[in-house]
């Protein structure tokens, strides 16, 4: 369904021009990632997109204020091969209520689901509800697809002014299919004037629309030459025949129709020409291969029967060459050259066959897997075809998506087992250290300082803290007042020690008392030291404390990367037989229409050699006359 | 006298011609279990990712160090993007330069993620570099800056693009968002 995927790209205009005009204070990391789904939307990354929005769901939704995450979702999965999904998420935004454009948008993507799976009348329903509020782009979609499903019916078309038609890049697809349709119901004049309708647009200055636009044309000339043919009007079929570009796929029908109109008017000469050069190209072409029959056909009726006899010749050599090439092709291409092909890079072209041969299998962004064999080219277009090679492909690409978890799985894990390791081994450390046993002796010390602080302050005791040599002066003091109070008590007379004594004790008390706020202050400051060590060794314990219940988040981590693992395992073991299971079918198709293609070289062989052996029987019978 | 051809060869060939395009509207016809079996995969394999996305973020970037960087434009009417430089303290952090299609992407609405990875707590200063095509097609180069504190719940920022119709100018600033 890859062909699918450039066309969704409409969708985004049609739903989510509104992303930017969201309001900002309520958004959050979900309604950011809405808008990150949308950047890898419109580049085409639907994986990503999924991605982003299956994580913003887990992470608690997306408001679908001023958004539609339902619609966009739906596109996306419609864009990923996803229909049943998609249709689901469609018919939700049916059931809400949405603006008309959105419903609409719902109706015609409902619409083109159903024609994906060849649902004619439930898609035509569907489109109809569409159509007033849809965007212009969409709708000129939605209106081809009609018209489409009015030729597949068989309906009478209804009949469009070609001059009218204005589907935008989907007009000259139009135009084409309505003139094929008359065509093949005979209608050869209505057939032309949708043909001339297509030639009279100019081609789209889009590149990729414009080579497409080109290619229309050129069907289209091949077509009316044909038209004309079937009338019976030789010259304007050959003129048509003319104007296709002659290094393009289609000038081999063209070249084809150019010489039989001109034997269908009598002119073999002329048939020689555009005959000849056909016969020159390569036979994997079907007009090549008639051309091969038709020139020596020309030959005879022109009288040059050696002519005809070479040409013959020379045929059978070239179809039995070919034949080889599509026995050698049958056997070459398996599975396993399929795989090979699917695993290439998507940017890159892949060429499967040997040097200076023509491509089988080639890749690019442009078709799912294209070739350069008309043999193959039939089946390649069918669309079964190339959806199962879709299929083949994301099969791939979600087995190496998975796969490429794997060594990051292992790293994740080495690096949670590190850090458990490094955790045990600083806990340890700590322990060691004996933080706690350190901690508990600093806070008994600050408690008695704290108390010896308030004591002091309350006491007002200046001597505690003064210096040594003060001290030392103040026990002796202190010693000899208990001298002095001994010597009074045994009557002596120690008026004059006592008052000395005071006076001491007065001089050291002002010294004290001088000093004392400073020494307060110290005290305090050492205190405060002290809180600053408790508060590290209690952050230091905090840490640690952290760490030792992280640790137990690793285990879960650990644990989840295992299930993982194991998923991933067993995923890429079912994505493998689902795999191996459309590889398989895929060669068997292959396989098949190749030896269709070979039945018929047999059977221009056969052609040739009879018709070879018929002139030589009547060279010989007008010898022997 | 052999004719080596049927007659009325050539009204095959002209039905041929007629046949061709139709299939570009092509029609899926796959078996709708095989499909449903496929879809059933792929839904799984999305599961598996998101987890995975999941897991490895919590693992990348914990909360507690993780930082985010998003850019958005609005129209681009006077701005053509050219590339992004931010920087944190003055240290590099991420540059980008843009092609055709992601500036394309950011015009019509999407919002590029630019950077996930881890910050140290604590005040931080953020600068960002824009370097494009300004009005009338100059050269055209600006920054942005913004002082972050970086607690303890992801820092999430957006770089912001947006046209001014008033000075017809493009406006550019950083956006811290609170998660909630």
């Amino acid at each position: 369904m890859r062909w699918l995927r450039p066309f969704v790209c409409l969708l985004a205009g049609a739903v989510a021009s509104v992303g930017a005009s969201a309001s900002e204070d309520d958004l959050a990391d979900a309604e950011l990632r809405y808008g990150v789904a949308l950047y890898h939307y419109y580049q085409q990354n639907y994986l990503d997109a999924l991605s982003e929005l299956m994580i913003a769901q887990r992470r608690g939704g997306i408001s679908t204020q001023g958004r539609n995450p339902l619609l966009i979702e739906g596109g996306v999965r419609l864009a990923f091969g996803m229909p049943e999904s998609a249709g689901a998420l469609f018919e939700q935004v049916l059931d809400d209520h949405r603006t008309p454009a959105q419903r609409e948008a719902a109706w015609f993507y409902l619409g083109k689901l159903h024609y994906l799976r060849a649902q004619w009348p439930e898609a035509q329903a569907r489109f109809e509800q569409a159509g007033t509020h849809l965007q212009e782009g969409l709708d000129h979609e939605r209106r081809a697809l009609l018209v489409n499903l009015q030729i597949r019916a068989e309906q009478p078309l209804a009949a469009l002014n070609p001059r009218r038609v204005d589907l935008g890049h989907w007009s000259p697809y139009v135009l084409y299919n309505l003139g094929a349709a008359e065509a093949r119901a005979g209608n050869y004049s209505a057939a032309r004037d949708y043909y001339a309708g297509l030639l009279r647009r100019a081609p789209s200055r889009d590149g990729s629309y414009r080579d497409e636009h080109l290619a229309l044309r050129d069907k289209a000339l091949t077509g009316a030459g044909y038209s004309f043919l079937l009338e019976g009007n030789y010259p304007a079929a050959v003129e048509q025949f003319q104007r296709v570009r002659l290094n393009h796929s289609e000038a081999n029908q063209a070249l084809l129709g150019y010489g039989w109109a001109a034997v269908a008017a009598g002119d073999y000469q002329a048939a020689l020409r555009p005959w000849q050069a056909l016969s020159e190209r390569s036979l994997i072409h079907p007009p090549v291969q008639e051309a091969l029959l038709a020139l020596p056909y020309a030959y005879q009726q022109l009288g040059s029967h050696g002519a005809a006899l070479n040409a013959y010749d020379r045929a059978e050599t070239q179809l039995e060459w070919e034949l080889n090439r599509v026995a050698g092709l049958r056997r070459d291409l398996n599975s396993a050259l399929l795989r090979t092909a699917l695993n290439a890079p998507e940017s890159t072209l892949v060429s499967i066959a040997p040097a200076g041969e023509h491509n089988w299998l080639t890749l690019d962004r442009a078709s799912v897997i294209d070739t350069d064999s008309s043999y193959l080219a039939e089946l390649f277009r069918e669309n079964s075809f190339q959806t199962g090679v879709q299929a083949a492909r994301d099969l791939l690409q979600q087995r190496k998506l998975l796969e490429d978890w794997l060594p990051k799985l292992s790293i994740y894990g080495d690096m949670l087992r590190e850090k458990r390791q490094l955790r045990q081994d600083r806990e340890q450390q700590l322990t060691r250290e004996s933080v706690y046993a350190r901690a508990a002796d600093l806070h008994v010390q600050r408690e008695a300082l704290t108390r010896e602080l308030e004591r002091v302050r309350h006491e007002r005791d200046y001597m505690t803290f003064a210096d040594p040599e003060s001290w030392e002066l103040w026990t002796m003091v202190q010693r000899a007042e208990l001298s002095r109070q001994r010597l009074a008590e045994a009557g002596q007379d120690v008026g004059d020690a006592q008052e000395r004594l005071r006076l001491f004790r007065g001089m050291l008390l002002w010294d004290a008392a001088q000093a004392f706020p400073d020494r307060v202050w110290r005290s305090e400051k050492t205190r405060r030291q002290l809180d600053t060590a408790l508060s590290e060794l209690q952050e230091r314990g905090e840490r640690v404390r952290r760490i030792t219940e992280t640790d137990f988040d690793i285990a879960p981590s650990l644990a989840r990367l295992t299930e993982n693992e194991a998923r991933i395992r067993a995923q890429v073991t079912a994505l493998d037989l689902a795999l191996e299971e459309h590889l398989e079918n895929l060669a068997e198709q292959v396989q098949v229409h190749l030896a269709a293609h070979e039945g018929r070289l047999n059977h221009y062989l056969a052609r040739t050699r009879l018709a070879a052996a018929q002139l030589q029987d009547q060279a010989l019978r007008e010898a022997r006359r | 006298m052999t004719i080596p051809l049927r007659r009325g060869w050539f009204t095959q060939v002209a039905r041929f011609a007629f046949w061709a395009v139709l299939p570009l509207f092509a029609f899926a016809d796959e078996a709708p279990n095989l499909a449903n079996d496929l879809e059933a995969l792929k839904q799984e394999t999305l599961s598996l990712n998101r987890d995975l996305l999941i897991l490895e973020e919590e693992l990348l970037y914990p909360a507690s160090s993780q930082v985010a960087l998003y850019l958005s434009m609005d129209v681009g009417e006077f701005f053509e993007l050219d590339s992004v430089r931010v920087l944190v303290n003055g240290q590099m952090l991420v540059s980008e330069l843009y092609t055709a299609e992601q500036v394309q992407a950011l015009y019509r609405g999407g919002v590029q993620r630019l950077y996930v990875g881890n910050l140290s707590s604590g005040e931080h200063e953020i600068s960002a570099f824009f370097t494009g095509k300004g009005p009338r097609d100059q050269d055209y180069k600006r920054a942005a800056e913004l002082t972050v504190n970086k607690r303890q719940e992801p820092l999430v920022l957006e770089l912001r693009i947006v046209d001014s119709t008033r000075t017809l100018q493009p406006v550019f600033d950083i956006k811290e968002w609170q998660l909630q």
